[in-house]
């Protein structure tokens, strides 16, 4: 034997005993879960770590957390594990899988996390209950280390009145927040708001704490009255240094400063909501030239030229200028009087801030006096809801003289358009879109059809199908009598046999002679497709012999059909009523054999 | 038995009452929406009416308010877009028509190129050519069923269910062209000055021109391109140009 074929066999051997132990010794760990959050005594603001580790479940479902007052909870990560050890001479399969949460303490106090209840498949596990004691980072107080509020400059505002929203954020200086913040679910319907402005980074004292204080600011406008409620939530990243969420324990000072040792987490921060009351303008004081615009303005108007001749042009400017809903400001249009052909007013201009909310508007209007007798431009009026004084201001601009020449055709012109019209008949002057629709009795059309609707749709279709099978086997049996007589016998037998069994109940032997042949010949009559005076014991043997029916039976048929000729034709034999009830018990049981076989 | 009275009193008094409040609280919505236009706050206007829309309020006269908040906001596109999505709920109201024929024309926006078929389709809604459907297939089932029990009248039935199979036949291809309308949907370019290219690139050349506020078909999905047809002719446009008129996104989707 050589060396390498010796070799070659002790291999063969070891991974014998291996795949042996593999496939008769392999068990799996007992399932099971277990909790822990570390570490437990910690400062406000620095993470704690929560896993849950669940052995010997396939596929776990990650265990979902309740809220925790003072904690911010955050995950879960999932890791999975396998691992393979031989325990007692067993090979053991351990698989689990881990569920790691992260708690940020928001404020500082004693905590009690769980216990808790966690369904894996059919079994429920309890975790215990784990305390916690949070501490106050270092110079802290009794707030809370992280919160934020949202606020309004104006706390009843006005329709259409531009107010400041401000979202301000505290930090406790111990925590480091990562300088992108992001607006999570904030429902603005009804509201027109432009995006928020960071105002920059202040240092506060609340409770003897330091906090980092951040502002925001948002210019909004509410497009209806009534009441809003602004409860946005904020997500937030704080920076956790690895070293707080785990300790080294080589602390090399140069591979900390080597590599970067810091992470983020991602906070969802309630704001504490703010209910605004919107208070629609009143209607007292409006004047007619209000066209929707409120806040603070300025009205200005330029004619030029204010010397001209009858038929040039005007160009009157218009310029508003100040600060509130210039969205929504349309400019006011002047009533120059029949002396003048007015074309429309046109937006020339717009220079506002990048909110949208202060700048100025300039519009443009050409006129052309039509007579010479038009001596000015009459004054124009712009009206405004002012919301700080809470009235109506109206600011009103000229009138403007002017100096009208003869046109240069020679005398002057008035068109006198109603007398046109009049002699044209109805003029078209214009076009434009049709006017808005009234509200619908319904707000909701063509709402989705459910399920059962369509469900309701097979009805027809499975009606169709039940008519045509039924027809279709009634035209079938209409064709075969043989069969329909052989489905029919038996239902033709049951009238006999209740006739039977009353008889025998009552010990009434001509009674039951009579239920007795009824059944006999209505029964083979039908099944052998027989006609009444066909149906005789020797006929119906016959037939029975050849249709796979056990002799036996086909002998007691015709023992039946004997006896029964013999009470029919000499009644008062002394039938008693065990003769009766074996009779009829040999005939039920005759007709259950004759139904098994096949026709 | 004493104590299950009120209790289905207030059930029955809470089904009534919640729908009726749902809709008070609409109808105050279009008010102010249609005050605002009234004042000639277009923008507030369009802004309360997409409220409405996504408070789930989508009927046709929503749409057309809609429509006629943005095209007096000077936003044709979004107009047309909002006419076309009123005219797929009610698509004989002659006011929808006319507004959609203005805004299309103010702009000389272009129109897909349809069959004869498509626009007899297009006379009536989605809802309408289903109950169509549903009613010829009810009608015909029982005319079946009689068809089988009444052997002495088949030759009328024969008749009738010959006449509902060709109504039901067109009914289904009425609700397949809507069907087909939302698989490969239209759209309205909101962009003004787009031209259609030959292949989706920037760099390719233009084929003809889509003015804003033109309706085309959408056939192809070529990462952020769309290949249109308008006007019997096909061309590759970027897909932020236009709006789908369906499914019916949110408005805030459309401003984006």
């Amino acid at each position: 034997m050589t060396l390498s074929s010796r070799y070659a066999r002790r291999m063969l051997r070891a991974f014998s005993l291996m795949a042996f132990l593999c496939l008769a010794a392999t068990g799996s760990a007992q399932p099971g879960v277990s909790f822990d959050i570390q570490p437990r005594v910690l400062r406000v603001g620095q993470p704690a770590q929560c896993t849950i580790t669940v052995r010997g479940a396939d596929n776990p479902s990650a265990p979902a957390l309740p809220p925790m007052d003072g904690f911010q909870i955050s995950g879960p990560g999932t890791s999975r594990q396998s691992s393979f050890n031989l325990v007692n001479g067993q090979m053991q399969s351990d698989s689990s899988v881990t569920f790691t949460y992260s708690l940020l303490p928001l404020k500082a106090g004693q905590f009690t996390i769980g216990p808790f209840e966690y369904q894996m498949g059919n079994q429920k596990a309890e975790l215990p209950a784990i305390q916690i004691q949070v501490v106050q980072p270092e110079g802290g107080g009794d707030s809370e280390a992280l919160y934020a509020e949202i606020t309004s400059a104006r706390e009843n505002p006005f329709v259409q009145e531009v107010f400041d929203l401000y979202i301000t954020i505290h930090v406790h200086e111990s925590i480091n927040l990562h300088p992108e913040i992001s607006l999570l679910g904030f429902d603005t319907a009804g509201l027109d708001m432009k995006g928020f402005q960071e105002l920059g980074q202040t240092r506060e004292v609340v409770d003897n704490t330091i906090f980092n204080v951040r502002r925001f600011r948002a210019k909004a406008r509410a497009l209806r009255s009534g009441d809003f409620s602004l409860n946005p939530v904020l997500r937030a990243h704080v920076i956790v240094s690895r070293d707080q969420r785990r300790s080294d324990p080589f602390r090399n000072p140069f591979l900390s400063g080597f590599f970067n040792q810091q992470e983020t987490r991602a906070v969802n921060l309630a704001v504490k909501p703010l209910t605004l009351h919107v208070r629609p303008l009143p209607e007292d004081g409006k004047p007619a030239s209000f066209s929707g615009a409120v806040g603070s303005f300025d009205f200005q108007v330029a004619a030029k030229p204010l010397e001209l001749a009858v038929g040039d042009p005007i160009t009157l400017t218009l310029t508003i200028s100040g600060e509130g809903n210039l969205d929504g400001i349309t400019a006011p249009a002047p009533s120059a009087g029949e002396y003048f052909r007015t074309y429309d007013i046109k937006q020339v201009a717009r220079q506002t801030d990048a909110g949208g909310t202060a700048g100025q508007l300039v519009f443009e209007q050409v006129l052309l006096p039509q007579n010479i007798n038009a001596k000015e431009l009459p004054s124009i009026e712009f009206g405004f809801f002012n919301p700080q004084q809470e009235k109506y201001v109206t600011l009103s601009r000229g009138p403007f003289p002017l100096r009208l020449s003869p046109a240069a055709n020679g005398g002057s012109r008035m068109v006198d358009g109603s007398s046109r019209a009049a002699a044209a008949g109805a003029k078209i002057l214009g076009s434009d879109i049709v006017y808005l629709k009234p509200a619908p009795r319904s707000f909701i059309q063509d709402k989705p059809r459910s399920r059962g609707f369509w469900l309701l749709q097979t009805v027809p279709a499975l009606c169709a199908a039940g008519v045509f099978a039924l027809s279709r086997r009634r035209r079938e049996l209409n064709r075969d009598v043989a069969r329909a007589r052989r489905i029919r016998a038996p239902r033709s037998a049951r009238r006999g046999l209740r006739m039977m069994n009353n008889a025998a109940a009552a010990a009434d032997a001509a009674r039951f002679t009579e239920g007795l042949w009824e059944t006999l010949t209505r029964y083979f009559g039908n099944l052998l497709n027989l006609a009444p005076g066909e149906v005789t014991a020797d006929v119906v043997a016959h037939r029975l012999g050849h249709s796979g029916l056990p002799q036996e039976t086909v002998e007691d048929i015709a023992q039946l059909f004997r006896a029964c000729d013999s009470m029919r034709y000499a009644p008062g034999q002394g039938v008693t009523s065990s003769d009766m009830a074996e009779m009829k018990y040999k005939l039920e049981r005759i007709i259950k054999s004759c139904e098994r076989i096949k026709s | 038995m004493k104590t299950a009275k009120p209790i289905l009193f207030l059930m029955l008094m809470l089904s009534l009452t919640a729908p009726g409040r749902l809709f008070a609280g609409f109808t105050e919505l279009f008010q102010q929406a249609a005050g605002a236009y009234d004042e000639g706050r277009f923008a507030d206007a369009a802004r309360l009416y997409e409220d409405l829309l996504n408070a789930g309020a989508g009927s046709p006269e929503v749409f057309y308010n809609l429509g006629n908040a943005r095209f007096k906001n000077g936003e044709d596109g979004l107009a047309v877009l909002n006419y076309r999505r009123a005219q797929y709920f009610s698509p004989r109201d002659p006011d929808i028509r006319a507004n959609l024929d203005y805004a299309m024309s103010r702009n000389s926006a272009v129109r897909r190129s349809q069959t004869t078929a498509a626009q007899l389709a297009e006379n009536l809604s989605l809802r309408e050519w289903e109950n169509a459907m549903l009613t010829f297939y009810w009608l015909a089932a029982a005319a079946a069923i009689l068809w089988m029990l009444d052997a002495a009248r088949r030759p009328v039935y024969s008749k009738l269910l010959m006449l509902l199979a060709v109504l039901l036949v067109i009914g289904t291809a009425g609700v397949r062209h809507w069907k087909d309308l939302q698989r490969m949907p239209e759209a309205v370019m909101v962009e003004t000055g787009r031209s259609a290219f030959f292949a989706p690139i920037e760099s390719s050349t233009a084929h003809f021109s889509l003015p804003v506020g033109s309706l085309v078909r959408i056939h192809e999905f070529e990462g952020r391109w769309l290949k249109v047809e308008a006007d019997g002719k096909e061309g590759w446009i970027p897909d932020q140009s236009c709006r789908a008129v369906y499914p019916w996104i949110s408005p805030a989707d459309q401003q984006e």
